[in-house]
């Protein structure tokens, strides 16, 4: 069970390296024939993007990784509130969408591992910050944290399928939802998504009880 | 000029493809999803389309259905679908050049 999710996410990889890639090798093809600066300044603030990502994805194999072979959890006091503050901080550099409001509601404290929590909630937050059409809330509640975007969501049907033997690239969506599930049974805790109303995408993680 | 509108939903490759095509000599406006580039075609009329086919809020045939261009160039990630909404199918990753190219060939 646990070597097909970890083929699966390795599977997924082929999609999520293939964009920053691309711009990569755009990038620094074009690089030799720039004469204007402000061009050489445009394809290297790109290419540092595309960088950053690359880096991401490394960090984010490397948990996919330890899905496998087994990792240890630290389990401290942990402020939500704070956690999803700095992950939202982060998203907010590497993938600006200024036109994107972004809401954080709730607080909450858990005994969790916070690098593993902020890892998967990371995840979830990626996907709403690019599915999102307006907004994404993120909410805070005693046993649950939530996020929520208004894009144009998943059908029912298929919501199930992005979890287990999802197809990688569909709608855009790759590693991410199942190393955040991944990453949540580690933890203990169950990850659910559902639509919202009336458009939009909700992933809940849950604390077991 | 020509205009061309670019719609991907992976705004660092739209932005790329964007800046080479205007270096190319191309008008270009650049929409990330099926929604941004209903709006864009609904101001003005487009000589041609490249779109992605993956898009956030629904897919090339979407946008093909939705914007009025002489030509549509569908970027496929994979194997490309069939049909006659696209004039030109090209395997991502395809660069700039080919991507102009197809659009100069394709145009009346």
């Amino acid at each position: 069970m646990i070597d097909s999710t970890y083929a699966d996410l390795l599977a997924r990889l082929a999609h999520d390296l293939r964009s920053p890639l691309e711009v990569l090798r755009g990038t620094v093809g074009d690089m030799p024939s720039l004469e204007n600066k402000a061009d050489r300044e445009h394809a290297t603030r790109l290419a540092g993007r595309a960088l950053n990502r690359l880096l991401r994805l490394t960090e984010r194999l490397d948990l996919a990784s330890a899905t496998s072979t087994g990792f240890s959890c630290t389990l401290v006091d942990v402020d939500v509130r704070a956690l999803a503050q700095t992950v939202l901080a982060r998203m907010q550099a590497a993938e600006p969408r200024s036109s994107l409001t972004v809401e954080l509601k709730g607080n909450a404290q858990w005994m969790s591992d916070p690098r593993l929590l902020g890892a998967a909630l990371s995840e979830l937050v990626s996907n709403a910050f690019k599915f999102a059409r307006t907004r994404m809330t993120i909410r805070i509640e005693p046993d649950a944290l939530i996020v929520e975007d208004d894009g144009a969501g998943v059908k029912n049907a298929e919501l199930a399928e992005l979890l287990s033997q999802g197809k990688p690239g569909m709608n855009g969506l790759g590693l991410g939802l199942p190393l955040a599930d991944a990453l949540a049974r580690r933890l203990g805790l169950t990850l659910a998504l559902s639509t919202c109303e009336p458009s939009g995408t909700r992933s809940r993680f849950e604390l077991r009880r | 000029m020509t205009r061309v509108l670019v719609v991907d939903d992976d705004e660092d490759l739209a932005e790329l493809l964007t800046v080479q095509l205007r270096r190319e000599g191309f008008e270009v406006h650049t929409a990330f999803s099926v929604a941004q580039a209903k709006a864009l075609a609904a101001q003005r009329r487009f000589d041609a389309l490249v779109t992605d086919w993956h898009l956030a809020d629904g897919s090339a045939e979407d946008v093909a259905r939705n914007v009025d261009a002489h030509v549509r160039v569908l970027l496929a990630g994979s194997s490309a679908p069939r049909g006659d909404l696209f004039h030109r199918v090209l395997l991502k990753p395809a660069s700039s050049r080919d991507v102009a190219e197809a659009l100069r060939a394709a145009l009346p």
